[in-house]
């Protein structure tokens, strides 16, 4: 049966279910156009101490994970493989919550103060994770120190507990 | 004796088959943000995708047309073209998603940037839909995406409480900086996640490739009704993993590296390298589903031939299809966007297009026209509709809360 023949077919029969079938259609269509436009504008977020706090829990957990990965390439129970591509994700990850910060806006000089805590303890967290990347990419199979990200891990939970006090 | 076989293949292929990256990566993340509180939401999605997959496997094998062909038949071509366009476009995304997850899979085993990994992935994928035969093709990758039960294993020896997963599952509190907003975008994410609109093209286009009729309907609906909720143990296997694992250190899961963290922890290199294998297989597994699904869509809207069954020559606008979508997956991907954004918006996405593809199916099913005696019975229309529900007020939800909670971030 021709296309044009089933058009005709289908009108004749004037089915209900056509006409219910276009309006959600029309509403899940129109709903996936909303959602693009929204999304490409750029619909902002509020800029206060939740950015901040943001950036951090993310560093955070690129650090701890990056711990556990070097813990588990320490044990044998990793391969070194996988280890390397998991700290170079999180290098990645604490770029992303960096570049978060710097984009944060801070409006007060108290909030600006903050800003700048959190970008030092991000950067300090970030050239550590960096560090560790390049010791796995040694030849050595030897274990891979791990006291700088526990200190950086330190570092960034209590300025996280002052910017949350806030 | 060989029937017994076919059903046992076809339940192992169905459970190997059933989890994507979108599936692997939004346990994860749910696990490891918000422990088991949204194990329902797995177990709704397992439900609803058994009560349409089954549907559509039945109106392929009863009229022995695939379901897309039918829509556009029954529903005339306006409501079939935005059904169309909504289904291709998802497709297209989680196609995308897929082949970014095959060349993660295969950078956490070689440490060589993914980028590099993505052309080969999807060459490889048209290689294989080019050259291999259809069955071998689904078989193949579905019993190696069987080595993701590891998960399982994996939450097995990191000897959890299990009592506390149990309250977890019970008790619907949300962790320390959790939003409730944050929550209902995740838990509609799962849903788009089991439910995505692929997998029902692909087993009803499947249905047609491989000639089920009637007579096949009995082991259509074992596979289904037993592969896709023993698939969905997996799913719950992999949250738990998170759960056990990353959610007491507050390690939100961003990376596909960071769902292999539970796995080495659990049971070293050896478990790693097996799920590592699961991963890739059920990623190219997928990632041929979908690039199938997407020339299926095309070519049955447009009455094209099409299918395995074909020589490519005798199906070339379909094959071009596929290749082209693989083109458009492979310039996304290099372009340097991440593959786990990718898929966490392809799941997403997914949720909100699911009326488009369920809603046809439904009213196709209650045909007595193309169905005959095998319209719909009363249990299944009202599981239907139910889901139907479910599934416009997920997909309604979906855009508010995608803007609320910036993504789920």
């Amino acid at each position: 049966m021709s296309s044009v023949m089933r058009m005709r077919l289908d009108e004749r029969r004037g089915r209900p279910s056509r006409s219910l079938a276009d309006r959600s259609v029309k509403a899940v269509v129109g709903s996936l156009l909303v959602t693009l436009v929204v999304l490409t504008a750029g619909c902002g977020g509020s800029p206060d101490t939740k950015d901040l706090s943001k950036a951090l829990l993310e560093t955070r957990a690129a650090v701890r994970s990056t711990e556990l990965a070097v813990d588990l390439h320490d044990e044998g129970r990793t391969t070194k493989a996988a280890a390397q591509v998991t700290v170079a994700d999180m290098v990645d990850q604490i770029g992303l919550a960096q570049r978060r910060l710097v984009k944060a806006p801070a409006d007060t000089p108290e909030l600006r103060d903050l800003r700048r805590q959190c970008e030092v303890v991000v950067t300090d967290a970030l050239a550590t994770v960096q560090d560790t990347k390049e010791a796995l990419s040694g030849p050595a199979d030897g274990p891979v120190p791990s006291e700088d990200l526990s200190r950086v891990e330190g570092a960034v939970d209590q300025t996280l507990t002052v910017v949350t006090k806030r | 004796m060989k029937r017994l076989f076919a059903v046992a293949l076809g339940i192992l292929t169905a459970i190997g088959g059933f989890l994507d990256i979108g599936d692997i990566v939004t346990n994860a993340v749910v696990g490891s943000r918000f422990g088991m509180s949204l194990a329902w939401v797995v177990v709704v999605g397992v439900i609803g995708i058994c009560v349409f997959a089954q549907m559509s496997g039945r109106v392929a094998a009863v009229s022995g047309r695939a379901t897309f062909e039918i829509i556009r038949e029954r529903l005339g071509p306006r409501a079939a073209s935005a059904n169309l366009a909504a289904s291709f476009l998802i497709n297209v995304m989680t196609l995308t998603a897929e082949v970014g997850g095959i060349a993660l899979a295969l950078q956490l085993v070689s440490s060589v940037s993914y980028l590099l990994w993505v052309p080969f992935a999807a060459g490889a994928v048209w290689l294989v839909i080019w050259r291999v035969r259809f069955s071998i093709m689904e078989n193949v990758t579905g019993l190696i995406g069987l080595t993701l039960v590891g998960f399982a294993v994996a939450l097995f020896l990191l000897g959890p409480s299990w009592s506390e997963l149990a309250q977890q599952v019970m008790q619907q509190g949300l962790p320390g900086t959790e939003k409730a907003t944050t929550y209902w975008f995740y838990a509609v994410a799962l849903f788009g996640a089991a439910m995505t609109p692929y997998e029902v093209f692909f087993f009803s286009s499947g249905a047609v490739e491989e000639g089920w009729t009637a007579e096949d309907l009995t082991q259509s609906r074992v596979n289904v009704l037993v592969g896709f909720p023993l698939g969905g143990v997996l799913s719950l296997a992999i949250a738990a993993c998170g759960a056990v694992v990353l959610l007491p250190q507050s390690i939100q899961v961003t990376t596909l590296s960071q769902v292999m963290l539970p796995v080495a922890e659990a049971g070293g290199k050896v478990l790693l390298a097996v799920i590592i294998l699961g991963v890739v297989a059920a990623t190219f597994g997928a990632a041929l589903e979908t690039t199938l699904s997407s020339g299926y869509t095309l070519a049955q809207f447009n009455g094209w031939s099409w299918g395995k069954f074909h020589r490519p020559t005798e199906a070339a606008r379909f094959h071009l299809t596929m290749i082209i979508c693989l083109i458009v997956g492979l310039g996304v991907l290099l372009t340097g966007m991440d593959p786990i954004k990718i898929t966490e918006l392809s799941v997403v996405f997914s949720a909100i297009a699911l009326p488009l593809t369920y809603l046809p199916i439904l009213v196709v099913a209650n045909d007595p026209e193309y169905m005959g005696e095998q319209v719909n019975g009363a249990v299944t229309n009202a599981a239907g509709v139910f889901y139907l529900i479910v599934i416009l007020v997920a997909s309604l939800a979906a855009v508010p809360l995608l803007i609320i909670t910036k993504a789920g971030s």
